[in-house]
């Protein structure tokens, strides 16, 4: 389990900024879920940017099989690996109609981005241009890396 | 009692008029809170001077008046309060207690259904995620409404689930979903939902405080977005992240189109991203003195309100015997 990230459980990243066990894992897999096919540790340390050591990756990607979270083929000599599919899991159409029902569902569930009028793709395609310009090391363009 | 039960109705009615000022007075986690304890000492205040002031007529009614042995001749007499303000007091809370219960049902029915769907999702988690396999751009905090027993803290939000569907992860970098992952983190640590839940139940009790709830509901977002600027020590990072999800939202197919009827409306995303590129928000600590002063001049006005009628009805009860 994700205990608060002792010995190798956690990393620092390049801001040096200690990052415990569960965080690190929740942004391995959210690179596994985000790619369409199953990935080596090279590729995921790719995706995640310099921050972390490949050895790291290494030992997250294990610990979430140990988990049984991920699954693994074998491709040469490496594993790649892919998410696992929760059958018991509610599908996404459950989800939405979970999460419509109702005009009174924000009194529980704090949605990232939600009420968006049509005139504001403008205004934000906008401000995404100046916090670009603002924060422009990192500009990491999504999966299509 | 002559003027002293109408100080939490001008409070209120302040209160409800000024919650756009008073919300930018302090930094969002701190007006959040700062609101709502207001709000719910306001709204309970209102409830109590009603209540007072329709007491004054039902005590007179003959049947009560002979139950509670005070005479309603003394009582009519020394009462200070017009017959027409009181039964409009009794109107008012008649109709309180119905929107109360409507919002009570409504709010528990939320409840109950985050909590479903907080059951049926959590086969799929690992530690504090859930990933849902959809192309819709959505994420959102499912806190637990059960702490989970035996065990240790499961994960280091402790109380619940940061759901996010496959269509957000692609739709961010890396860096950028670390900004969604420790928003979402805010607002299972803060219990956001329970704060917002208050609101909502103030405003219900006090119509006066309508604008309560949405202002609240975007402090907190407010609050988390800068929780989550600090956790990656990049303000301009958040504001990429949040401005990235909103455009591929607002691009996404089987987007809910619920629109701008829940009141904060379009503005939202646009105005948090923008709060994100200026410079962080400071707390005023003089603003929140002179709140909290006003508060507990509002609750001495309600205590003595409340000594004021019980003297009266004394006075009716002596007469009598
Ligand atoms: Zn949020």
């Amino acid at each position: 389990m994700a205990e608060g990230g002792s010995g190798s459980g956690s990393g620092r990243d390049e801001r040096g900024l200690r990052r415990p066990a569960g965080e690190l894992e929740n942004e391995v897999l959210a690179v596994l879920w985000a790619a369409d096919t199953a990935l080596i540790p090279a590729q995921v340390h790719q995706a995640l940017g310099p921050g972390l050591a490949y050895n790291t990756v290494h030992t997250i990607l294990s610990r979430l099989h140990a988990k049984g979270a991920v699954e693994r083929e074998r491709v040469g000599r490496a594993h790649a690996y892919r998410p696992v599919l929760d059958q018991n899991g509610l599908t996404a159409r459950q989800m939405r109609t979970l999460l419509d029902r109702g005009s009174d569902r924000t009194a529980v569930l704090r949605r990232f981005v939600a009420e968006l009028g049509g005139e504001d793709e403008a205004v934000l395609a906008e401000l995404l241009h100046r916090a670009e310009a603002r924060s422009p090391e990192g500009v990491s363009r999504p999966a299509d890396a | 009692m002559r003027l002293d039960v109408y100080v939490p109705m001008l409070a209120a009615l302040l209160l409800g008029a000024g919650v756009g000022p008073l919300s930018r007075l302090w930094v969002p986690h701190a007006a959040a809170r700062i609101l709502v304890g207001a709000g719910v000492i306001s709204a309970g205040c209102w409830v109590w001077a009603l209540g007072l002031l329709g007491w004054t007529a039902v005590g007179q009614v003959p049947l009560i008046a002979r139950y509670g042995g005070w005479s309603v001749t003394v009582l009519q007499g020394a009462d200070p309060v017009s017959p027409a303000v009181a039964y409009a007091a009794v109107g008012m809370l008649l109709a309180l207690t119905v929107l109360l219960a409507v919002s009570a049902v409504r709010r528990t029915r939320a409840v109950v259904r985050s909590w479903t769907l907080a059951r049926r999702l959590a086969p799929a988690a690992n530690g504090e995620l859930i990933v849902v396999p959809d192309e819709a751009v959505d994420a959102f905090a499912l806190p637990a409404f059960r702490r989970p027993a035996g065990r240790r803290a499961v994960t280091r939000a402790g109380s619940g689930h940061i759901v996010v569907t496959t269509g957000m992860l692609q739709a961010l970098g890396p860096d950028e979903r670390r900004v969604v992952f420790a928003h979402e983190r805010a607002h299972l640590h803060g219990h956001d939902h329970w704060w917002l839940l208050a609101a909502q139940l103030a405003a219900a009790a006090n119509p006066l405080l309508t604008r309560l709830p949405g202002t609240v509901d975007y402090l907190l977002e407010r609050a988390a977005d800068e929780h989550a600027a600090t956790a990656v020590r990049d303000r301009g990072l958040a504001a990429r992240a949040l401005a990235r999800a909103g455009l591929a939202a607002s691009r996404a197919p089987g987007r809910p189109s619920h629109g701008l009827a829940l009141g904060y409306g379009a503005t939202a995303v646009t105005a948090r991203v923008a709060a994100l590129l200026e410079a962080p928000p400071r707390s005023r600590r003089a603003a929140l003195v002179g709140v909290g002063l006003a508060l507990v001049f509002v609750l001495c006005c309600a205590v003595d309100a409340g000594r004021d009628v019980e003297h009266l009805f004394e006075l009716a009860m002596y007469a009598r015997h």
